[in-house]
């Protein structure tokens, strides 16, 4: 798998705190969640979110290093409950 | 090393520093940028606001567990837009905790190797205006604007201004030089409080 250093990464978006902002979360396997807050212009979506929804999208991710079946990635900020790295599998950014 | 103004007009030239809108001359002192206080101000909603919302019946304790937060949930629940005043200001009491943002976004693309600090200004801190908690940290490839976790701890109510107040400062950290203008804080020298 020929990675780049920028890609995107699938999950829902809702708006965020301020209006510059938009609230991501990132569904992992197992059924873990990650959630942060991320500048607008990280994320991808078709339509924008409107208060209290949330649309499906995209949200730009850094390439960290790549091992056999799994990816380490950096989200554009720190999540609420961790540090802005997670380790997915490669597949998930295929979707 | 911190950067000095050179630096980081420089940066911003070739791109290395992503700040939009560009900061104006008067935004830059030797080793750092103030950035603008941006329009919009949210606080918390206060233990009672949020007990209102309950279903009648309801009592339970209201305690925030950082390691369970559901983003949507928390920002739909515990963020209220700060009243602002007619003229477009906005009055932070004593005492008052809120969320400000900068009106510039500010990117730091990894290849220039540069990260920053966010730190408040002396004339503020005087008045007791804190403008970040313990999050100083801008790291390097950070895209947005920036966040600020505000309380004024002075004795008075402050009136901010966005779009004008230089609400903060950041400190772009890699290589140093010497500074290309003078030192324009107008507490320079001093040797007393007042």
């Amino acid at each position: 798998m020929n990675l780049k250093a920028e890609t995107t990464l699938s999950c829902m978006v809702s708006l965020g705190m301020f209006s510059t902002e938009r609230g991501v979360v990132v569904a992992l396997p197992g059924g873990r969640t990650v959630s942060a807050l991320v500048d607008r212009r990280s994320v991808l979506v078709d339509q924008e979110p409107t208060p209290g929804s949330e649309v499906p999208g995209r949200v730009r991710v850094f390439v960290v290093s790549s091992e056999n079946d799994s990816v380490v990635l950096e989200l554009p900020q720190a999540g609420f409950t961790q540090g802005p790295r997670l380790k997915v599998p490669k597949t998930l950014l295929k979707q | 090393m911190i950067l000095s103004d050179g630096e980081i007009k420089a940066a911003l030239r070739r791109r290395a520093i992503i700040i939009d809108p560009l900061p104006r001359e008067e935004q830059f002192t030797t080793s750092a940028l103030d950035l603008i206080l941006g329009d919009e101000i949210l606080e918390l909603k206060t233990p009672e606001e949020l007990a209102q919302e309950e279903p009648a019946g309801v009592e339970r304790p209201l305690i925030i567990d950082p390691s369970e937060i559901d983003i949507r949930r928390f920002l739909q629940k515990y963020g209220k837009p700060l009243l602002r005043q007619p003229d477009g200001t906005y009055v932070l009491p004593p005492g008052k905790f809120v969320l400000g943002i900068t009106r510039e976004y500010v990117e730091l693309p990894r290849r220039s190797k540069i990260a920053a600090r966010v730190e408040g200004r002396s004339t503020l801190a005087r008045l007791g205006l804190v403008v970040h908690l313990t999050a100083p940290t801008i790291h390097s490839g950070f895209p947005g604007h920036i966040v600020l976790e505000m309380c004024n701890f002075g004795g008075f109510p402050l009136r901010l201004q966005p779009g004008r107040l230089a609400i903060c400062q950041l400190i772009f950290e890699r290589v140093g030089r010497v500074p290309q203008s003078g030192v324009k804080t107008k507490y320079a020298g001093q040797r007393r409080l007042r």
